[in-house]
Parts: C-alpha cells; structure tokens; sequence
C-alpha cells in the first residue's frame, strides 16, 4: 500500500475508533502499531510497545507531569486557592466589576500551581462562583468569568499541556514556558479588559463596588504567604535559572504537600483523594502520549507530511495563509472533539507542515494551546462550560455560553495578534 | 446499576493500593531531587546516582497509576454518539471500546515483559549505579498485567461504570 493511502485510513481508522468511544491513547496505539505493521512488519510494530513507552519514561522533561499534577492536588487540597481568591479579592474589590477581576487574577496565579484549566475551574467554580452570584453578578457572567479564567490554569506556566506538546514536538519545556509568558499576560489583561467593557456595556450585570478594609487586606496578604512562596519558588526559580524545570518541580510537590500538612488543612482521606486524582491524571496523560508517539513515529517514516509541506511550498500559497486554515481546522475540529485529544491526533501530521513552512515549533505551541483554550470555552463541547453547568446546573447551559461570549471574543483577538505577530511570543525566548 | 462482585472489589482495593505505593514512588523521587539540588549548592558535591535513582521510581511509579486509571475508566474519550444511541447502542459501542483497550493494554503488557527478559539477557544497567533495569520493566509489566485483569473483568462482566477517583467505595455506593 502507498504511504499516503495508509496514512490517510490510519487517520480515517483514529476518527472512528473514537467515535466509538475508544480512549484517545488507546486508538491511536492500536492504529499506529497495525499502520506500522502493515509498512513495515508486525514485529517492528509490536516492539514500539516497548521502545515509545520506554523513550517517554526514560525523558527527564515529562517526569515533571505527575509532578505538577501533585502540586495542584495537594495545593488544592491545602485550601491555596482560598487564600489566592481571597487575596485578589482584596486587591481589585473595590472597582466595577472587582470580584470577577479578583475571580480571573486568582485563576491566574492558581494556575501557576495548579498546570491545568479543567483543575482551575473546578476550583474556582466552587471557590468564586457562588460569591460572585451572591453579591449580585449576573450568573450566566460570573459562570462565563470563571469558565474563561479557568483556562489560564493550563495558559500559565507550569501548563501540562504545554508539557505535552513539547514531548511530542521534541521541545524544550523551558523554551515553551518562556514564549507562553507574554500571550499568558495578554489573556489576563484581555480578560480584565472584557469584564470592564461590560462593565459599561451591561451595568447590571454587576454590583456596584464594595469598599476593603487595609485591615482585610493585610490579613489576606498574610494568609496567602505560602502561595505566594510557592509561586516564587516554582516560577522564580524556573524562570531565574534557579531551578531546572523537573527540580522546580519536585520542589513545588513536596513543599505543596508539607504546606497542607503544616496547616492541617488536609486530612488521610483528602491526600489520597488528591493522590488519587493525580496519579489518574497522569496515568491517562502518559497512555495518550505513549500513542500519539506511536502515531508519530509512524507518519514520520512515510514522511508523507514532509512531502505534503514540501507540496505546499512549491505552490507558492502564503504561508500565512496555510496557518489560517489550520487555524481554523482547529476551531472546527474544536467544535466536535476535545482541543487536546485534537492536538494529540493532528501533530504528526501538522507540525512537520508548520516547521516546513518555515515558522518555529515553539510558537505553533504558543498558539495550539491558545487554541485550545478556545475550545474549553466555545460550543459545542466547551470543557469547562460543561462543567460549571455541572457544579451549578441552576445557571443554564446556554446562560454559561452567553456569560462566556466577551472572554471568547478577548481570546480570539488575542488569537488573532499571535499568529500576526509570532514575535510576541518568541521575543522573550531570545531573550532567555 | 449492578452490583460489584468479590473480584471487583479486591481489584478495586489493588489498584487503588498501586496508586498510593506509586504516589509515594514519585514523591521519593522529587525527595532525591531536591536533594541533589541541596547537595550541589551547599557541599558543592552531587548526590552519587541520583539521576539512576530518579528514573527507576519514576518509572515503575507512573506505570503504577495505570490500574487506577482503568479501573475508574479515567480515560479522555469523545462521546459523541452518547445518548443518541439509546442504552443497547451504548453498551454494544462501550462493550467494543473495553474491548478494544483491553488488547492494547494486553499488547503492552506482552512486550514491557519481552523488554525485561531482553534487558536481562544482555545484563544491561544503570549509569552510575549500575541497577540492573530489567526489573524496573517486570515490575512495570506486574501493574499493566494487573490493569489488563481489570480490563477483561469490565469486558466479561460490562460494568462499563466505575467508581471515580474523588470518590471512596463506600461513598460511591451510598450515592448509587
């Protein structure tokens, strides 16, 4: 069989076996080893079984996935989060619209902790959500603010999904974290943005501001002094050139655990569970890796991408043009599959399109996880929308959506900016 | 819902046991990192094979989360069809699915085990400390062997439905 055929029904093969619920991982391990199979032979085939799962496990860079799922676990279990949000609230409180500020602040910088958008939400959706609808914000909008602040959970670093492309993109983490510093900046202030513009727009979609205390403020600063320490543990010291990105890591687990432990916040069931959740997470997060490097070790040896690059490159379309369209594949594909499983699929296949075009690896990371943080919010499946009308089924499903519209038009903006523009996000990574 | 037989439950209780055992697996690993960090700044001296160390827990220690993985079906899955295809739909689609997870995970499992004999037979080692690694992958082949009994148990019985890792046994079924 041709290389294009068998790559095209590989591909036609993952589309199916996920339709009929087959776990992402799973698929594309059962495709990727038959395709190879088939190309080469069935001996090979079932030796990468061993070889991808071995080269994943014996990478020092990806060591830092179940350690991060720790830190957020063990942070939200040490009440982190409460301390964050009750910090921000002083801070920004007394402005229009200062408790869905605070709300996307906090998720900002739990986020930071935390590596991951669904984790921040649920966080904040027990923790913001029902303040901000007791004092007077219109639930569809403060449900629509924390869906959207809930993606800076994975947009700041350390993001798991980040991590995840640069396995399989073959990246550097700490290339990756620095270039997502600025588009992470820009999504915060887009989002502030978005609640001030409908401060003006829709006034009573909000209350009228409430004056803080410096007494509540001080108080607040002094219980959030171990985020914070975290914070500048993990992120100064990444960022600093303290720490390697798996020692920030380690660093950030324990001294997470020690803290909840220290302020006897965590009880034996709520570590487990925390351990629980973590080990989940990371399991699940390896098994799709483990696949789609399968699924790339594959394509790669048909080199039916680079071929297809090379295709597109001799007919002289812009180039710039070609990533609009995979741009807008995505937010298609977006509104059918999950953004990561989307990536996961799609990566073999794009990225040797991408770099063959001439634009850097680590900005089209930049930009997939700007992606899919759109697709946490848009419709039809909208991760985090879903859940948030799950933790407050009383909102509406369609009120979620319509709170979300603002944050949603920010992100697009912000898209938009990105891929104009790749220097906003590779700027600093010269600079590093 | 059905009720969980006797070897549901005990393989419940293992996978769950396997995730605590490797939780703290991969905290003793971040432990000897922070270490060798603390080594080489404050004695100038590195912690002797501590990179050796790191790789073994972390590795027999992410392969430990597995079972738990597949016993609470905590996969990431497109349910698109879902409801649409009325309750035989479903569990015809979902019998396929644990089926199909079922042979891969099994795959897996045959080959960590043909890695380890082949490591063995070879008497390769770690770096520094030269830790025979043909152990770390039986060990490794150990969990995915237990995550494929846990499979063919949810294929043979079709209790597609499993007990979330937020939630204890009991809890889970007080709320049922």
């Amino acid at each position: 069989m041709d290389p294009v055929t068998l790559v095209l029904l590989a591909l036609l093969a993952i589309f199916i076996l996920l339709f009929l619920h087959v776990p992402i991982g799973i698929a594309m391990t059962a495709v990727g080893v038959i395709s190879f199979g088939v190309y080469t032979n069935f001996r090979a085939a079932f030796s990468l079984m061993a070889s991808e799962p071995a080269s994943i496990l014996g990478t020092v860079d990806i060591s830092v996935i179940p350690l991060f799922l720790l830190m957020g676990s063990f942070a939200n279990a040490g009440g982190l989060a409460d301390d964050i949000y009750r910090l921000a609230s002083a801070l920004v409180g007394r402005v229009r619209g200062g408790v869905a500020m605070a709300t996307v602040l906090g998720c900002g910088l739990f986020g930071s902790i935390a590596g991951s958008s669904v984790a921040t939400t649920a966080t904040f959706g027990t923790l913001a959500l029902p303040q901000m609808k007791e004092r007077g914000y219109d639930p569809g909008f403060a449900a629509g603010t924390v869906a959207a602040g809930g993606t800076l959970g994975a947009m700041v670093p350390p993001s798991i999904i980040l991590v995840v492309y640069g396995i399989i993109a073959e990246q550097f983490i700490l290339k990756l974290f620095v270039a997502v510093i600025i588009p992470a900046a820009l999504a915060v202030i887009g989002y502030l943005g978005a609640i001030w513009i409908m401060g003006i727009v829709r006034p009573k979609s909000m209350p009228d501001p409430q004056a803080v205390s410096s007494g509540e403020l001080r108080a607040a600063a002094r219980n959030c002094l171990p985020a914070l320490i975290l914070f500048a543990i993990v992120s100064g010291g990444i960022y600093g050139g303290v720490f390697t990105v798996t020692e920030a890591a380690s660093l950030g687990a324990v001294t997470t655990f020690l803290i909840a432990v220290m302020r006897s916040r965590v009880t034996m069931a709520g570590f487990l569970a925390a351990l629980r959740e973590a080990a989940a997470n990371t399991a699940m997060i390896y098994i799709s890796i483990i696949g789609a490097s399968i699924m790339t070790y594959f394509v790669g040896l048909t080199r039916v991408s680079n071929d297809l690059a090379a295709v597109l490159v001799s007919l002289d379309i812009p180039p710039l043009m070609v990533i609009a369209l995979l741009v807008v594949l995505y937010l298609v594909l977006g509104a059918i599959f999950d953004e990561m499983a989307a990536m996961l699929i799609t990566l073999p296949f794009v990225l040797p399109v991408v770099t063959g075009l001439g634009y850097d690896p680590v900005w089209w990371g930049v930009v997939m996880l700007v992606l899919i943080n759109l697709g946490m919010m848009t419709p039809p499946i909208g991760m985090n929308v879903f859940l948030l009308n799950k933790l407050a089924p009383d909102v509406g499903l369609l009120n979620i959506y319509r709170g979300v519209t603002p944050f949603i038009i920010a992100d697009l903006l912000r898209l938009t900016l990105l891929v104009l523009f790749p220097s906003i996000s590779l700027y600093l990574v010269g600079v590093f | 819902m059905v009720s969980m037989s006797g070897l549901e439950r005990a393989l419940h209780h293992l996978a769950r046991l396997s995730a605590y055992l490797s939780g703290l697996l991969i905290l003793s690993a971040a432990l000897v990192t922070i270490l060798d960090v603390v080594m080489r700044s404050v004695i100038n001296r590195p912690f002797f094979g501590a990179n050796d160390i790191v790789l073994y827990l972390l590795t027999i220690g992410v392969v430990g989360f597995f079972p738990l993985m597949v016993d609470s079906a905590h996969h990431i899955k497109i349910e698109v069809l879902g409801s649409r295809l009325g309750k035989r739909g479903v569990r015809l689609v979902e019998g396929f699915a644990n089926l199909v997870t079922l042979l891969v995970l099994a795959g897996f499992t045959w080959q960590f085990l043909l890695r380890g004999n082949r490591l063995a037979s070879f008497g390769d080692a770690s770096q520094i400390l030269q830790l025979p690694v043909a152990p770390m992958w039986w060990i490794g082949a150990g969990f995915m062997a237990l995550a494929v009994v846990i499979q063919a148990v949810m294929v043979v019985t079709g209790h597609s439905q499993r007990v979330p890792v937020g939630q204890t046994l009991d809890e889970y079924e007080r709320r049922r």
